[in-house]
């Protein structure tokens, strides 16, 4: 599997810097599957088509991606244009409300304009002035000037839009959204109303961001900090938390009497639930798809392979959005778990943790040792696109790491308490407030500390 | 490297066959799923009524601020209302390419 990754990201890096025409490669392709088909049986044969095969899907995927609807919203709009635009859709992320203005991400469907009318495809970022709540799946038509983005929004956004009347929103009172999507954000606001009704601010902000990956309340001053530092992978959703949740259903499952196979597999559900609850960012999905590897391993009682279940994950992904494997979520992500599957090992071996004594030491050491395998892997992306390198990284996530697990366990807890027992969920609160107070300042130290970082 | 047993080669060989009959139908559907369509939606949708929208309302179009939704608004009341979208332009502030500007969010009903 990783093999068939290393070919087929190696394809997509291909075309990514080469422009190739689709149908020549289509070709190819076409011929190399044919032809590994004829020499299925031979070893050295198969082994260098497979590959060739792998290096060609993967440039076919990126080129595809390129290749837009005749209907996508982005052949009708331009960068500066006053043009107004009557757009049908319905809203395709959760909103969000910041300072009075709701931001959403808005699914394209009809549209109109110069007295003409088209069918439409397409995401656009959608600026709404004073409206009523809303909530992801609203069909709506909106009506306002649109023009292209820059690159600075990412590949989803096709267009931004700003509606800056109440009036030229018109809600069509129908719900076009995923139920699943749908079921997922419902139950994020409901964790996000929990969190924020019992911490303060900043409390609630660096949780949440912990907890569910909504890193839009965490004080800039306190993100910036934990870049210097290289600990802010911690306010990624990311496998432990996949890893908390796994472990809650299950205890909450054995507890209603439920067998291990249909507990795996509500699990599995609920593990769905939650990516979606979190974004789907790249890391998020990375840590459900090796979940559910792991948790379908258990249904048909075989062992799951983690550089398998790794691969895949990765697999599914670029299949899915090609685009992604330039994206640093999807880089930091992937080679943060690569360091721990493959170098972590070695320099276990090098370093001979497994026989330091007594346990509490050897734990320490292979902490220390996880580390420096994911800061070694990672500094050259950090320095590539941040500009800077942070020696102080390893020492800081020696201390911050633990800081941050207990902060998520007691975050999932507090919610968990506050539903069936809210007196209590006070206690969890205190100690979430005291934990986080003394990880912000605990990082600050390590930033502060001389040559705790460099800018390049 | 690639050490793939027979029924892997044929899963992966599946797989990638359905990747490319999957690429090849999308690419038509990108290709041949545009155009423009017979129905559109009413002239009136989404537009602000200039005699019932208040002040509130009116600041919310691009291009009218607070000085001229009261204009408006005092025009309306002096004029028992608007006759068509034309009467703007006899309101201090709105020339030519103002009312071509905020003319696209308004109607009068």
């Amino acid at each position: 599997m990783i093999w068939i990754l290393f070919y087929l990201g190696c394809g997509i890096t291909f075309a990514h810097f080469f422009r190739i025409q689709f149908w020549l490669i289509y070709f190819c392709a076409f011929i190399l599957l044919i032809t590994c088909a004829v020499f299925v049986k031979k070893d050295l044969v198969s082994k260098i088509l497979f590959s060739c095969l792998s290096f060609v899907l993967g440039t076919l995927l990126l080129l595809n991606s390129y290749i837009l609807p005749k209907s996508h919203i982005s052949h009708f709009i331009f960068y500066k244009s006053d043009t107004v635009f009557t757009v049908k859709g319905f809203i395709n992320s959760q909103p969000q409300l910041k300072e009075g203005k709701f931001t959403f991400l808005f699914r394209t469907q009809e549209l109109e304009f110069n007295s003409a009318h088209y069918k439409s495809s397409g995401d656009i970022l959608v600026y709404l002035k004073e409206a009523k709540s809303l909530v992801y799946g609203e069909a709506f038509i909106l009506r306002g000037a649109i023009h292209k983005p820059f690159k600075l929004y990412g590949d989803r956004v096709s267009g931004i839009m700003r509606v800056n009347s109440p009036g030229c929103a018109v809600s069509l009172g129908k719900n076009y959204g995923h139920p699943i999507i749908r079921l997922s954000l419902f139950l994020k606001d409901k964790i996000e109303a929990i969190i924020y009704q019992r911490l303060s601010k900043l409390a609630a902000g660096v949780l949440d961001a912990m907890v569910l990956g909504e890193k839009s309340n965490i004080p800039s001053v306190v993100y910036d900090s934990m870049s210097k530092a290289g600990t802010v992978h911690i306010l990624v959703v990311s496998g432990f938390n996949v890893g908390v949740v796994a472990s809650i259903a299950v205890l909450l499952l054995k507890v209603l009497g439920i067998s291990r196979r249909v507990r795996c597999f509500l699990v599995i559900i609920c593990l769905i639930i939650y990516c979606f609850a979190t974004g789907a960012s790249s890391p998020v999905v990375r840590a459900t798809i090796m979940a559910v590897f792991f948790l379908a391993g258990i249904i048909i009682k075989r062992e799951a392979d983690i550089r398998n279940s790794l691969a895949l994950a990765a697999l599914f992904i670029l299949f899915l959005s090609p685009r992604d494997l330039f994206s640093i979520s999807f880089q930091l992500s992937f080679s943060c778990v690569a360091a721990i599957v493959f170098l972590y090992p070695k320099l276990q071996a090098f370093f001979r943790s497994e026989s330091i004594r007594p346990k509490i030491l050897k734990s320490i050491a292979q902490g220390c040792l996880v580390s420096l395998s994911t800061w070694l892997v990672t500094l050259w992306l950090v320095a590539y696109y941040f500009r800077f390198f942070s020696p102080v990284t390893v020492l800081a996530n020696i201390f911050i790491v633990p800081l941050a697990t207990l902060i998520t366990l007691c975050g999932f807890s507090l919610v968990v308490v506050a539903l069936v027992f809210p007196a209590g969920a006070n206690f969890f609160a205190s100690s979430i407030e005291l934990f986080v107070a003394l990880l912000i300042n605990l990082n600050n130290f390590f930033t502060r500390l001389p040559f705790a970082y460099l800018y390049l | 490297m690639l050490n793939l047993t027979q029924e892997e080669k044929k899963v992966v060989l599946f797989l990638a066959g359905i990747a490319l009959l999957g690429m090849v139908v999308s690419f038509g559907l990108k290709q041949f799923g545009a155009g423009k369509t017979a129905a559109s939606f009413s002239e009136d949708l989404g537009k602000v009524d200039l005699n019932r929208a208040d002040k509130r309302v009116l600041l919310g179009i691009s291009g009218i601020g607070e000085k001229l939704a009261q204009r408006i608004i005092d025009y309306r009341d002096a004029a028992s209302g608007f006759n068509g979208l034309d009467d703007l332009k006899n309101i201090k502030g709105i020339n030519d390419s103002k009312f071509a500007k905020i003319k696209e969010y308004l109607i009068v009903k």
